[in-house]
């Protein structure tokens, strides 16, 4: 191999080139962001269940034999108007693809990083007919003030290479929150 | 080897063909076997049995998986990327999970999960829960069972220790406190 002195012109093509290729990263790096920023949806305590979508999830993903499996879904919302005392209510569709639609699926939802609720749920097949697995998480969470961002986690059940064969094809999710006043008089 | 239960609940009515034509049996954890975290009632009364009409009511109680810590969680991401501060919050997971499965000469003729699961900030008073089975349905093939098996298993790291139910296979929906029923072809 040849080495090129910095000074030579092919050199100086390799930094230009360098260079471009930096700035189309940090352009392509804003895009990215500006995307994702623009696709966070916001739910009022307090409004109409806010509808989700599967457009609404980013899936999560690890490596296995080499291949890129999704392990799950997770969707982000912002909030706004939060309490100390909060309901909140999550339901939802999650239907795999005919041939996968035999699986497990737990359904995590927290809040700023506090838990709020958990659902372990079948979708089916039967008679070569699927059923979507239908989560449903309805709880009354104390101390969550700080309440900013919902986090709806979606977790296929199983081994990797199970989750690698349960292809996800439709999500759908209904999500709301509403303030409880505290209770008067309880110590 | 798997002892055998007799259960003297049933009803025994013989057809033309000597089969019984209605099995109603009411167990308790009493009167099956544990191995290895499952619980087998093998059914004997009122066999052979023909039916077209299944019913099962089944409760289990016992303790599944829990966890309970303080752990240091993010209060904002964007994408996966922790923006905000970090705080300490309890989390306390618990998930029982049952598992019922009836087979008639082996076959699967009915099987279902159920759980109770928590998720949650606040410490939790009791890790035991109870799950409940209620099923009904006409099978437009009635099933002839030489053999009745039952198994209730405890799925994850949980145990069972209580289960009580009524199994009944029958040719009417009469007399049944069910009132709606799902169709098996």
């Amino acid at each position: 191999m040849i080495a090129v002195p910095p000074h030579h012109g092919l050199g100086k093509i390799n930094m230009k080139l360098k260079q471009n290729l930096l700035l189309l990263g940090v352009l392509f790096s804003c895009a990215g962001s500006a995307v994702a920023a623009s696709t966070v949806k916001t739910l009022n305590v307090g409004a109409e269940p806010l509808a989700l979508s599967i457009a609404d999830f980013t899936p999560v993903t690890t490596v296995w034999a080499g291949r890129e499996v999704v392990t799950g879904y997770e969707a982000l919302i912002d909030v706004k108007g939060a309490k100390s005392n909060l309901f909140f209510n999550a339901q939802g569709e999650v239907g795999a693809r005919w041939f996968a639609s035999n699986f497990g699926l737990v359904t995590k939802v927290s809040c700023s990083g506090v838990p709020v609720g958990m659902s372990k749920v079948y979708g089916k097949r039967v008679d070569n007919i699927s059923s979507p697995a239908q989560p449903v998480i309805s709880e009354l969470r104390e101390g969550v003030e700080n309440c900013s961002q919902l986090k709806v986690e979606l977790l296929k059940e199983g081994t990797v290479s199970r989750q690698f064969y349960t292809r996800i094809q439709d999500i759908s999710f209904t999500v709301s929150i509403n303030a409880v006043e505290p209770i008067q008089g309880v110590l | 080897m798997l002892k055998t239960t007799m259960i003297g609940a049933g009803l025994l009515m013989h057809s033309a063909m000597g089969m019984a034509a209605k099995l109603n049996t009411s167990f308790t954890e009493a009167d099956m076997i544990l191995q290895d975290g499952s619980y087998t009632l093998n059914i004997l009364n009122s066999l052979p049995v023909n039916a077209a009409v299944f019913e099962l009511s089944l409760q289990a109680s016992g303790t599944g998986d829990y966890s309970s810590e303080l752990k240091s969680v993010c209060t904002q991401f964007q994408g996966s990327e922790c923006m905000g501060a970090y705080v300490d919050t309890l989390h306390s997971e618990l998930l029982y999970e049952v598992e019922v499965e009836v087979r008639c000469d082996g076959q699967v003729l009915f099987t279902d999960r159920q759980n109770r699961s928590e998720f949650t900030n606040e410490p939790l008073a009791s890790q035991s829960r109870t799950v409940s089975f209620d099923t009904a349905f006409v099978k437009l093939q009635p099933v002839t069972c030489q053999s009745m098996e039952l198994r209730v298993a405890t799925l994850t790291n949980g145990k069972t220790d209580k289960v009580q139910g009524t199994i009944r296979l029958s040719n009417t929906t009469s007399q049944s406190s069910t009132t709606q029923y799902g169709v098996i072809k």
